[in-house]
């Protein structure tokens, strides 16, 4: 055995210990580093309040695959919506390096402005050479006003001069040589004092010249052009200036002509300014915000948009804060918003504020679509609908329209003669449309109704979904049998045109809402029940090309069936069989055609729902309060009604990656009701006094007990 | 002594920077001895008892217990040695059966052998009766029983303990000897200690320290032999004329005067080859010039006075 | 194993025998109790434990240390740590045992604020999985907290200086994250670090990894943090006590 010194060994020791240590904290770097960049979670609550949709998530795997980064600013001051806000921001940056989460009390307001007008550089060249332009224009002004003073100075001087003229002289010669340098200084100074600054405020420059400052009658530029064209134009001369000076004038026209142009240019040059985007982004930015920083551009979420307070209710704002942030993530990603029109053949006031569908429109206008309506011009006008137009206002590739069925006419109207709604030019339109790649959402209903009384079966645009394999049975009403405890306590059957459908078959656009319910319903007319549901499916024999996707499909059951002849028995039908349809049956389907000319080769779509109102706006029944303790929370009865609409609208757009379920419980359950009193006793007699010296009280136990 | 040693010491050496603590030591115990290791404070017994015991590695030289290295198989030297630590520690929080249970589990003892063990060992070290109490309340000579007993455990072929009486009352003491006297033959003992009647009790062999090394080793018989010897003689007659006559005779090396110079009585020590010759030399020759012979007795040579002549920093220079 | 085991069953049981542990409980209990009767605790509140995790550091970073300060201290200023070193055990068995031990006490300490989850349960509805992942954080926490306490005390023989040592490291451990973002640009004296260093900071930091955890959402980075951490510490007093043998 070879004898190792004390010393070597005590080196060779220490050294070693010294490697393993430099081991174990690079093992550590290396660790921390690995587990950072390819990490998991788990949301382990069990509403996922912490897990972002899918939707959300491939949108952040394409901003990551575009290598595009986004970075998210919570400008909320400490508390619990600024915990909310936070929290779901840190999601974005857990799920995606492309995001990263910034809470404002970590960066300064300067440090942000400065990177928002970072990104705002090209928009502010235009303003700063012209802004920046304008000081040799004052020089040169300056100069040329001085010399045409003394000029005019020079005229007083000369022998034989009156005395008129020598006043008149020395007005002009002191506003040109002085006044006028004066107030073009002064405008230079307070530019340079706006614009050299480290937030430089372009925009205030500019309507500085474009202006003047009223107060210190300080001139615009405008103010500046229009008095130099007075010295160019004979005629004004002779108005506004001095008898005496006019000769001198006359002659030093041309002088003054060329200066006007340099003006003028340069006036046409501060009207080309475009507002600045900029500075609407910085003043959008509030106390409470999110600001999302993208590669190109900013966008700000309002207060408003994040948390969302219904109307005309008492009830407490609820969290939206995913789909505001995510859509304006998609807003930043695809700057161009894609157009949905609503199609009917009558005008209707379908959006707007207060419209029937507000609530689906607002829903898809933060999914960054843009929504418009439209119907060609009809015999019934509608003095509260956008006027009728000929031609619709979007259509083709990459647009959407959602087609209505015709509306039922009005009845004193079809007494008066006048005849009941044309659907051929939405026909016509929607050929066109589908022809040039655009794509539809076909609403449909059953025409054993008012339109079967007003002899309009059938559905008018089975056509056109024909060519897609799509077959509409609106001679069928889909119904469904309820009982309800009738006066003498027994139980009623009775029959209504609508259906719950809870479970859906695994596509797409459906995927995500298993377990939500959609309620396909009817509306109430004077006439009885309207837009009630009908049985949509594919067809028998597919068209060549075509691929048919059963959407929704009621639930099998007696209770439910293809009603026949619903408007005659109503509450009273029964299944008929042989009539009847037994169910489940088909209610919406997606369908798509591969190569459609004019569609450049891609696949056209089209989604026929056999529902005209499921998308309305919920109304009261559907909306369920609920009281947890400390607020209100407004619960959608059927929130599947918004889902089927809004990822059949995407998915149609293209944006299947965008389609989730965006409602979820926002909040975890709280703590419910305490008296004051059980409080306080439980406060101090469990929790500060009891438990804590009850663990002494033990330790002076196990003393006592070991002691012998 | 043809049994084989329990422990081989071989040039055995501890530094600390310039300090030698321990310098090439080489000692044997055979097994079943129990060996005194003997010296001052500071001598560097401690620092060898640890580096056997696998406290700390030797700086260089090597040992080996119970025919295990102490650096390179460290773990089987332990699993075959007690070792009782200088201050006895102990948990004090714990109650003797729960120590003794805690230190035979550490030692690998299943439960039912555990049992019997404490048992046994408590029967042992008179702490039957104690096996409840908590330690905190057990008095100094309790303590070095748990301390004794807790060695025991695990039944080791070597024990190796250091300073265990100090701190006992004499009967105390007394029972601990007569314990480790016991002891031997079924274990090897490396005993530590400054008493030196200890050693004489119980040791078969003793090994003195000092400054590091090992100035004497051997039974305690041949050590106190090793002593110089001499002759007590107790005269009535004139101290100096007595002291010149027995110098005088042939094979003395050298008269101490102890008491009694110019008195009538005086007592001498002898110094030089004891032999039976030489006391009837100095019998006759008191006898011859008429002085009487009170008393001739050999002066048996103590350990204590070996020990402090062995351990002086003079003698171990020389 | 079961050398291990027989050190950390002493150390646990031992630690019931002493008054420090009953002062530790009693400490932790108050702190504890304190924090969710007045921030969790009132209708209308979230029913959640949320807060109180992400708080219980501000506590337990003095607490642990009260409890591991003896840990290895007093074996070594009592002279026992020759009676363990001189046993049949590795060093490993005994840093290990010590930490089973240690952890096994703090896990009493987490189990005994069940009674706030009872409360809970009692008035209002809390999300079970998600309380489940909340005590995963605060148990790989504390496991932290405890190798840390354990490291230090093996640094000394002197029981304040470990204590002392393992609060100071544990506090800094505790607020890194929150001083090396918040308050930034409000202390100059964090201009002092360059931007870089802030992440490294910001990561080093126990709240953003018990945050996620308490919470209820349970991250792999998270996991490994507190395990990476729990594993260098136990190491490196590993090493140090191995080091005793050769230094």
């Amino acid at each position: 055995m070879a004898e190792i010194s004390h010393t070597k060994r005590h080196w060779l020791y220490g050294f070693n210990a010294v490697v393993l240590v430099a081991i174990a904290v690079a093992i550590l770097v290396l660790v921390s580093y690995l587990t950072q960049k390819w990490r998991t979670s788990f949301d382990w609550t069990s509403g996922g309040l912490y897990s972002l949709s899918g939707s959300t998530k491939s949108l952040l795997k394409e901003a990551e695959a575009k290598q595009q980064s986004y970075e998210l600013l919570s400008m909320y001051r400490p508390g619990e919506r600024s915990q909310r806000v936070m929290d779901l921001l840190n999601e974005y940056a857990r799920q995606s390096k492309a995001i990263k989460a910034t809470d404002v009390s970590d960066v300064s307001l300067e440090e942000t402005e400065r990177r928002i007008r970072s990104l705002y550089t090209e928009e502010i060249k235009p303003y700063e050479t012209t802004i920046g332009g304008f000081e040799p224009l004052a020089e040169e002004l300056t100069k040329f006003f001085k010399q045409e003073g003394a000029n005019v100075g020079a005229l007083a001087q000369k022998p034989g001069a009156s005395e008129a003229l020598k006043r008149a002289a020395a007005e002009t010669q002191g506003a040109f040589t002085k006044v006028l340098p004066e107030k073009l200084a002064y405008i230079a100074n307070m530019l340079r004092k706006l614009t050299e600054s480290t937030s430089p405020e372009w925009s205030s420059a500019a309507s500085l010249l474009k202006t003047g400052v009223a107060t210190n009658e300080v001139p615009s530029i405008d103010m500046l052009e229009t008095t130099l064209k007075i010295y160019v134009d004979p005629a004004k001369r002779k108005d506004a200036l001095p008898e005496e000076l006019l000769p001198y004038f006359a002659s030093a026209e041309g002088r003054f002509k060329d200066i006007l142009a340099k003006v003028t240019a340069y006036r046409e040059q501060l009207d080309k300014l475009q507002p600045l985007k900029v500075q609407e982004v910085l003043d959008a930015i509030g106390e409470r915000s999110v600001v999302v920083i993208g590669p190109q551009a900013v966008k700000v979420i309002s207060h408003e948009e994040l948390f969302k307070r219904q109307p005309g209710s008492d009830t407490e704002e609820e969290f939206n804060g995913e789909q505001a942030v995510s859509s304006a993530i998609l807003s930043l990603a695809r700057p161009e918003k894609v157009k949905v029109v609503f199609v009917t053949v009558t005008p209707q006031r379908l959006t707007g504020p207060g419209g029937p569908f507000s609530d689906m429109i607002s829903t898809l206008e933060q999914s960054n679509f843009e929504v418009m309506e439209w119907s060609p011009p009809s015999a019934t006008p509608n003095p509260q609908a956008p006027p009728p137009s000929p031609t619709p206002p979007a259509q083709g590739a990459g647009v959407v329209w959602v087609v209505f069925p015709p509306d039922p006419p009005n009845p004193q109207m079809m007494m008066m003669g006048m005849p009941p709604p044309d659907p051929q030019p939405v026909i016509g339109a929607t050929r066109q449309h589908m022809a040039a790649g655009g794509q539809v959402l076909f609403l449909s209903e059953a025409s054993s109704g008012m339109m079967g009384m007003m002899g309009l079966s059938g559905y008018p645009y089975a056509d056109l979904v024909k060519d897609f394999g799509v077959e509409v049975q609106s001679q069928y009403t889909v119904v469904q049998r309820f009982q309800r405890e009738g006066q003498d306590g027994e139980l009623v059957a009775f029959v209504i045109p609508a259906v719950l459908v809870q479970r859906y078959p695994e596509t797409e656009i459906t995927r995500p809402m298993q377990g939500l319910q959609t309620l396909f319903r009817y509306v109430s007319g004077q006439m009885g029940p309207m837009g009630m549901p009908t049985v949509v499916g594919p067809a028998k024999t597919l068209p060549e090309g075509a691929n048919v996707k059963v959407l929704v499909e009621t639930p099998k059951s007696p209770d439910v069936w293809g009603e026949s002849n619903f408007s005659e028995k109503m509450e009273k039908s029964t299944f008929d069989k042989g009539q009847d349809l037994a169910s489940p049956l088909p209610m919406a389907v997606s369908a798509t055609r591969g190569g459609v000319a004019g569609g450049g080769g891609k696949e056209s779509r089209i989604v026929v729902i056999g529902s005209k109102f499921f998308a309305m706006n919920p109304t009261q029944d559907e909306v369920q309060l609920v009281w947890t303790g400390r607020e209100v929370q407004r619960i959608l009865r059927y929130p599947g009604n918004q889902e089927l609409f809004r990822n059949s609208v995407l998915w149609l757009a293209g944006y299947e990656n965008m389609i989730a379920v965006s409602a979820k419980a926002n909040a975890a359950l709280r703590i419910g009701d305490i008296s004051p009193g059980t409080l306080t006793a439980i406060r101090w007699g469990v929790l500060f006094l009891g438990v804590p010296f009850a663990t002494l009280v033990i330790g002076g136990i196990v003393w006592f007990i070991r002691r012998k | 002594m043809n049994r084989p040693a329990d422990i081989i010491v071989e040039r055995l050496t501890k530094t600390y920077g310039p300090l030698v603590a321990v310098d090439r030591v080489s000692f044997e115990v055979p097994k079943g001895e129990v060996v005194g290791f003997l010296g001052p404070n500071g001598a560097g017994k401690t620092t060898t008892i640890r580096m056997l015991t696998c406290y700390m590695p030797p700086t260089s030289g090597s040992a080996k217990v119970a025919g295990f290295d102490v650096f390179h198989e460290s773990l089987q030297v332990r699993e075959h040695i007690g070792y009782l630590p200088e201050s006895t520690p102990l948990y004090h929080e714990m109650r003797v059966s729960e120590y003794l249970d805690f230190r035979a589990k550490l030692r690998g003892l299943d439960r039912k052998t555990r049992r019997k063990r404490i048992a046994e060992v408590a029967a042992r070290t008179w702490l039957t009766d104690r096996l409840r109490s908590p330690i905190h309340t057990l008095s100094k000579g309790y303590r070095q029983r748990v301390g004794i007993a807790e060695v025991l455990l695990h039944n080791p072929p070597v024990l190796v303990m250091d300073e265990p009486t100090v701190g006992l009352d004499p009967s105390q003491i007394r029972e601990a000897r007569r314990l480790i006297s016991e002891l031997a033959g079924d274990h090897t003992v490396l005993l530590s200690t400054h008493i030196l009647q200890e050693v004489e009790m119980v040791c078969q062999k003793v090994i003195i320290m000092a400054q590091g090394r090992i100035v004497a080793q051997g039974t305690p018989e041949e050590l106190k032999n090793r002593t110089g010897t001499g002759i007590r003689v107790e005269v009535r007659g004139p101290a100096d004329q007595v002291r010149s006559a027995i110098n005088a005779i042939n094979g003395v090396d050298k008269v101490e005067m102890v008491s009694g110079s110019g008195a009538a009585i005086c007592v001498l020590n002898v110094r030089g080859k004891i032999t039976p010759e030489l006391r009837e030399a100095i019998a006759t020759t008191v006898a011859q010039r008429g002085w009487s012979l009170r008393e001739m007795r050999q002066e048996g040579a103590t350990l204590e006075e070996f020990f402090i002549r062995i351990t002086d920093p003079g003698s171990i220079a020389a | 194993m079961s050398r291990t085991l027989t050190i950390a069953r002493r150390e646990f049981t031992s630690l019931f025998y002493l008054p420090v542990a009953y002062l530790v409980l009693f400490l932790f209990l108050l702190y504890m109790g304190i924090l969710f009767g007045m921030f969790i605790f009132y209708p209308g509140a979230p029913s959640e434990l949320r807060g109180v995790i992400d708080f219980s550091r501000f506590g337990l970073f003095i607490i642990v240390p009260l409890m591991t300060m003896s840990f290895f201290a007093d074996e070594y200023s009592s002279g026992r740590i020759e009676m363990l070193r001189t046993s049949p055990i590795t060093e490993f068995q005994l840093v290990l045992g010590k930490f089973i031990g240690a952890s096994l006490f703090y896990l009493v300490l987490v189990a005994s604020t069940l009674i706030y989850v009872g409360l809970l349960a009692i008035y209002g509805h809390p999300d079970w999985l998600q309380t489940a992942a909340s005590y995963l954080g605060l148990i790989l926490m504390g496991c932290m907290f405890v190798s840390i306490g354990l490291f230090f005390s093996a640094c000394t023989q002197n029981q304040f200086v470990a204590a002392t040592a393992s609060i100071l490291t544990l506090g800094v451990f505790s607020i890194i994250s929150e001083l090396s973002t918040r308050l930034w640009g409000e202390i100059s004296i964090f201009n002092w670090f360059s931007i870089p260093l802030r992440a490294p900071l910001y990561y080093l930091g126990v709240g953003p990894h018990i945050a996620d955890f308490s919470k209820g959402v349970v991250d792999t980075s998270h996991l490994a943090y507190f395990l990476v951490f729990t594993g260098l510490f136990l190491f490196l007093t590993y090493l140090l006590l191995e080091s005793k043998k050769w230094r």
